[in-house]
């Protein structure tokens, strides 16, 4: 009786361990920019290698794209890219940390809810806030993300010569779209 | 046709070929090709790992190039490829593949660089050498 008892709450411990542990990963996300100006050459890339991780009891995401993964179409835009603006020789990388306000992971369904998320986006070492809107819905057990928002060469120091200055939109676009997968 | 004429025709020929030679470099330039590169250097996954984890190492040494890996399937989806857990490997689209976990393979493609979320090195546009 008593080992029943102890192995029924060594079982129930290790559920709710499991539980708080349920991590949604997807390694190969995708992030798209775009900073075109009408009537000149699009300026955008995509980066179909972005990690996200999402805690779904605590809402926590954090994202990080490695900038060497931008695919441009013009490759000597993908070249100045890497080696004038964002210079990733010296900043490998860009990272989100921030979470989902109010989510509830066993209210997300089939139907895509909208979800508030707010963090922080680091990039050259700066540091910029990010709050967005996120449609979020699972669709057999994979969570699906989508969403927008828009940031600026300036808050990360990147200074966008005179002279194509008017090719690169002031603001950047960036759209992202994660499919998680619990793990 | 006077001497004039035929030095203004070679000027304007050399200045069209100038700016086409311009253009095509602007929008026409070709993009890397990977699976043809020659390799730079050569890894087991977790030499790839551990020389991206070093605290004294240069972190980009290896980043952009084109480096062989091997090691042993831990994961595959899709389009990517896990070694020991160690290392992400995304093939080329047009990559077919048959590989099962616990296969040891050797794979060529760009190092993209450390991901310190899933501590795995990344690699991308790879093509696998042996099966």
């Amino acid at each position: 009786m008593k080992l029943k008892l102890v192995s029924a709450l060594v079982i129930t411990m290790a559920v709710v361990q499991l539980q708080a542990q349920t991590k949604y990963i997807d390694k190969n996300g995708e992030i798209e920019f775009e900073a075109s100006e009408e009537l000149f050459e699009p300026v955008k890339a995509t980066n179909t290698t972005v990690t996200a991780i999402l805690n779904a009891d605590t809402g926590e995401l954090a994202s990080l794209a490695l900038l060497k993964g931008f695919h441009f179409e013009n490759s000597l835009m993908e070249e100045h890219f890497n080696e004038n603006y964002i210079e990733s020789e010296t900043y490998p990388k860009a990272i989100f940390r921030g979470s989902l306000l109010n989510f509830n992971h066993s209210q997300v369904s089939e139907t895509p809810t909208e979800v508030t998320v707010d963090g922080k986006l680091k990039l050259r070492e700066k540091e910029k806030d990010v709050r967005t809107i996120l449609s979020v819905q699972k669709v057999s057990d994979v969570i699906i993300m989508k969403g927008s928002f828009k940031v600026t060469p300036s808050d990360f120091d990147i200074e966008i010569p005179k002279i194509v200055a008017n090719k690169i939109a002031k603001e950047v676009i960036v759209n992202l779209a994660f499919k998680l997968q619990a793990k | 046709m006077s001497r004039n004429t035929k030095i203004i025709s070679i000027a304007l020929l050399l200045l069209v070929g100038f700016l086409s030679w311009v253009y095509f470099y602007t929008f026409h330039s070709k993009h890397r090709n990977i699976a043809q590169e020659e390799v730079t250097a050569e890894f087991q996954a977790p030499e790839l790992l551990y020389a991206f984890t070093q605290q004294d190492s240069d972190i980009t040494s290896y980043a952009d190039q084109v480096i062989l890996v091997s090691g042993n399937v831990t994961s595959t989806d899709e389009n990517s490829i896990v070694l020991d857990g160690m290392v992400q490997v995304n093939l080329l689209p047009a990559a077919e593949t048959s590989v099962q976990n616990g296969q040891s393979i050797s794979l060529k493609g760009r190092c993209v660089g450390y991901d310190d979320l899933l501590e795995v090195v990344k690699i991308d546009q790879a093509t696998i050498l042996t099966e």
